[in-house]
């Protein structure tokens, strides 16, 4: 398909139809089943020329599903029930589409993970050629030139020895710059983003959305944003719509619904978010409780939120709302819609709007007082020194060597450098930085889990005592007092154990009173985490992502430590989950004493959390402080950079 | 130099006396001959001196006389390396454009008919021996239907054609049972390929099928195939001991065969020192090869 017939498209009959028309799509897993399981019911979405359309949801929601559909990429065994799909005109869910002509030049696709959208053994010039190949009939000389033009779109340098490089060559975000100059090569119709800016940094996303936002506005594209994050929906898209367990809940112009949402589970999502839609960072969160439904089937002729709905009532466990008009297209499909006076029945708590709280919230340095008068010992600089130090660490230096086939060579690179740190009592320090700046490397030699590579310097500390200096005994001992909690719930615990095994296996290893049955004990852990005990007798394949979570975390709890070092342990979990695990850990810091080490990415996160702030850059210490101090004043460029990148922006 | 030790050592433990094997069946051959033909030929000194002595002269170029017919061992092996190189590389070849195809289609077509076909097709390539495999081919293709001579090789210096009747059965065998393993490897490592992300953004791209498997896909899932292809490549340069047996083919594993029955240590120690050496030159290739087509190991 050549550029004229696309234009002929656009300007068809003076005002143009929607680019992107889907109506009531129902997406099916077929799986050799009797009866179809459908993942997607009866979706119906609109862009337009050049606008911006945000598909938020949870994982499992059916957006990726929703934007593969339209590419006719939808996973083995998932096919298009019901409903159609159309673009600029074109129907995409008959079955005589021609894909390779609605691929790439109708619509580009961004997904992801940068490093895998790219083939890790062809040069990213290469690969940005072959979709124009595909696609327009230009000799090399003019596709040279498209190149360079697609190169200086997304900002990147188009010479020779650029596009002569491979992917792993690039950084994250020139890689994701590579991916969207692919997808727009052939000046498709709509652009597809799924997740594209979840993986990258955040002064790299920021970056990332503002390109995105600039080819929508300069180039006319349509495009739709698939993200769970809604910051991101926030500061890019015009329109928004949510997805609950495969359905549309809520739609409309993104300022209407993010400051007034009329379902309930638009404003949990919104308050499950650490950071204000008002260009803040909030101090607390209010999660949703539950966890999305896995199994469908029995979701469909009710509310698919009812369950987790404190509003819910009889009727919206046995209709399915339809979506009721709030004017301006703002849509939601909810029996009791916040807005219309009656209070939440199970929580008591008023049907106050999310624009209600928003508008009276403080601005950042009058919350940082209010902030301060609730915990009026844990803020300053310097922690008072009346605490027990727990854990410390002086010009800590981390290097890695290089492997050799028999011994390390001399050369060694350095992945921190300096790092100091005093944590006491009932203290929260949490340690922010990007991608390579350390900080994951600081969690594990705090307690001397290093890898065998790393070379270590300076003194580590927990209780008084050097860690170096100890037999392999004592520090299985001193050990016992910190306790790490990783990202990646899935990976940590072992699959085949049961979980009160896992949760045992501290104590017994470490000989801890075993008076009680070990039944007894896992159920006790349990509790403190908020699960319920007979979870002890599940394996983490039963258990949701933040169950298991949970279990991560009551496990380290069950050697009875004095301090947590989290290694970023809600950024692989769902928001409204993710809300809930900060709660757990708030509460555990303020009532049980505990002190954390808080290793993060997400300001947000650290602010819920922390009381002061170590910023790391490359290795180096770039600032410290108190957290409201640092948020509200940074002293250095970067963390003001850092800062301005994680607010949202309207 | 490790592997030198183990293989003269371990021969020389072993069961025989060269020198008895060299006189068998010849009549009245007395005790004070054979001893003296023992202490001629070294076979009397303590087994270090033997070994110095052998490495020694291997270092100087000289791998000593076969014990059999006296000829110098160099000109023995060079006599049968090149039939066991051609058949090596013949082998190798076809196993490849099967295993190839074959891993890609399955992969594809998960769960069909072919796959599951394919998957009988290596299960039994693995299962079956070798040497019978061969023996089954020619019962059916040389003498049921008569199509390849049962045996024997021509040179292709005096004939292509006959050369490739020749090698056909041997290369064929050799082939069937090295496509197994390696058509399950591609067959696995192309299914991972095709769940991975940049297979959809090239999907995505509106490349053409052809050009997503081909290019994208295969080049990617070839990689770790490679190894095992590696490995076989370097297990054939010392060629293929049971099969060159059953077909009559005047090969290295022929040789070692005879060397083995006729206790000809010198030929015997000499492709064995061959065959470590090849083994290791071509993993070396192999792993040279690897930088080449992965970028990231550059």
């Amino acid at each position: 398909m050549n550029a004229v017939t696309k234009a002929e498209k656009r300007s068809r009959d003076g005002r143009p139809p929607p680019t992107l028309e889907i109506n009531n799509l129902t997406l099916s897993l077929q799986g050799g089943r009797a009866d179809p399981l459908d993942l997607v019911r009866g979706v119906s979405l609109e862009i337009g020329q050049g606008q911006c359309l945000g598909l938020v949801g949870e994982s499992g929601a059916g957006k990726s599903l929703t934007a593969k559909a339209i590419v006719g990429l939808l996973p083995r065994g998932i096919n298009v029930r019901g409903g159609s799909i159309s673009l600029g005109g074109q129907v995409l869910t008959s079955d005589r589409v021609n894909w390779r002509e609605v691929r790439g030049v109708l619509v580009g696709t961004i997904f992801q993970d940068p490093i895998s959208s790219l083939n890790p053994v062809m040069r990213v010039g290469t690969q940005v050629h072959e979709v124009i190949k595909a696609h327009l009939t230009l000799n090399k000389r003019d596709r040279d030139q498209r190149v360079a033009e697609l190169m200086e779109a997304v900002e990147l340098r188009g010479d020779r020895d650029f596009l002569a490089r491979y992917p792993h060559e690039l950084s994250g975000g020139q890689q994701q710059r590579v991916a969207i100059a692919m997808a727009i090569a052939c000046d498709p119709l709509l652009l597809i983003a799924d997740e594209a800016t979840t993986a990258l940094d955040v002064r790299t996303q920021a970056r990332i959305l503002r390109l995105l936002r600039a080819l929508v506005d300069g180039m006319g594209l349509s495009m739709l944003l698939v993200t769970h994050d809604v910051g991101v929906i926030a500061s890019v898209s015009d329109r928004l719509a949510v997805l609950y367990s495969g359905r549309v809940v809520e739609r409309g112009r993104t300022p209407n619904v993010l400051s007034q949402p009329r379902h309930p589970y638009t404003r949990g999502l919104i308050e499950s978010c650490p950071l204000d839609l008002k260009g803040g960072f909030r101090t607390a969160v209010r999660p949703i409780t539950g966890t999305a439904p896995i199994n469908l089937e029995s979701t469909w002729d009710n509310c698919v939120y009812a369950p987790r709905c404190s509003r819910a009532a009889a009727k919206c466990r046995s209709h399915s709302p339809p979506l009721e008009d709030y004017g301006e297209l703002h849509r939601a499909a909810c029996f009791y819609p916040l807005g219309d006076g009656i209070p939440d029945d199970a929580t008591g708590r008023s049907d106050e709007t999310f624009a209600d709280r928003t508008t009276s919230s403080q601005p950042l340095a009058l919350k940082t007082v209010i902030h301060a008068a609730e915990h009026p010992s844990e803020v300053g600089v310097e922690s008072e020194g009346g605490k027990e130090v727990i854990l410390k660490a002086t010009g800590l230096s981390v290097a890695y060597r290089e492997g050799r086939l028999v011994s390390y060579g001399t050369k060694a690179i350095p992945a921190v450098q300096e790092f100091n740190i005093e944590l006491r009592r009932a203290e929260t320090v949490a340690v922010v930085g990007e991608s390579g700046s350390g900080k994951s490397t600081v969690a594990l030699s705090l307690i001397r889990l290093e890898p065998r590579n790393a070379l270590v310097e300076g003194r580590r500390e927990i209780l008084g005592e050097d860690l170096d200096e100890m037999g392999k005994n004592a520090l299985r001992n001193i050990r016992r007092r910190a306790q790490i909690v990783f990202q990646d719930p899935y990976g940590s615990l072992n699959p085949r154990r049961k979980v009160v095994d896992l949760l045992m296996e501290g104590p017994r290893a470490h000989a801890l009173d075993t008076s009680d049955s070990p039944m007894e004990q896992a159920g006790r852990l349990l509790e403190r985490v908020g699960l319920d005990p007979s979870f002890a007798d599940r394996y983490p394949h039963q258990m949701s992502g933040g169950q298991r979570q949970r279990v991560a975390i009551a496990r380290a709890l069950s050697v009875e430590p004095q301090v947590l070092i989290c290694d970023e342990p809600v950024s692989a979990l769902d928001v409204s989950i993710q809300a809930q695990i900060l709660e757990l850990l708030t509460s555990l810091a303020k009532q049980e004493g505990l002190a954390f080490v808080f290793i993060t990415h997400d300001l947000g996160v650290m602010n819920m959390l922390a009381d002061r702030v170590i910023v790391m850059k490359e290795g180096k210490t770039v600032e410290t402080g108190a957290v409201e101090e640092v948020l509200e004043q940074p002293h250095t460029q970067y963390t003001k950079e850092l800062v301005q990148a994680s607010l949202v922006v309207i | 130099m490790i592997a030198s030790a183990i293989l003269f050592f371990a021969m020389r433990l072993a069961p025989g006396d060269p020198v008895l094997a060299m006189y068998g069946g010849q009549i009245g051959v007395t005790m004070e001959e054979l001893d003296a033909a023992r202490e001629r030929l070294g076979y009397n000194d303590p087994l270090l001196v033997q070994y110095g002595g052998w490495l020694t002269d291997i270092v100087r170029g000289n791998l000593g006389n076969s014990v059999v017919n006296g000829l110098p061992v160099e000109q023995v092996i060079a006599e049968k390396i090149w039939p066991s190189v051609q058949l090596a590389v013949v082998a190798l070849v076809l196993s490849v454009f099967i295993a190839v195809p074959g891993g890609v289609l399955a992969a594809l077509r998960r769960g069909s008919l072919i796959d599951r076909f394919l998957t009988g097709f290596v299960s039994a390539g693995i299962a079956i021996p070798q040497f019978w495999l061969g023996i089954l081919l020619v019962l059916v293709l040389a003498i049921q239907f008569q199509v390849f001579p049962a045996s024997g090789y021509v040179s292709p210096t005096e004939g292509v054609g006959e050369w490739a009747m020749h090698i056909a059965l041997p290369s064929l065998t050799l082939a069937i049972t090295l496509a197994a393993p390696t058509m399950r490897f591609v067959r696995s490592s192309m299914l991972d390929v095709l769940s991975e992300q940049f297979v959809d953004v090239a999907r995505a791209k509106g490349l053409s099928g052809r050009r997503v498997i081909w290019v994208h896909s295969l080049r990617n899932a070839l990689l770790p195939a490679l190894t095992i292809v590696g490995l076989q490549a370097g297990t054939l340069m010392g060629g293929a001991v049971l099969i060159e047996w059953v077909f009559a083919f005047p090969g290295l594993g022929w040789l070692l065969v005879n060397a083995v029955t006729s206790r000809d240590y010198p030929v015997l120690q000499a492709a064995l020192l061959l065959f470590v050496t090849a083994f290791l030159l071509v993993n070396f290739l192999v792993e040279m090869l690897y930088r080449v087509l992965d970028p990231r190991l550059r």
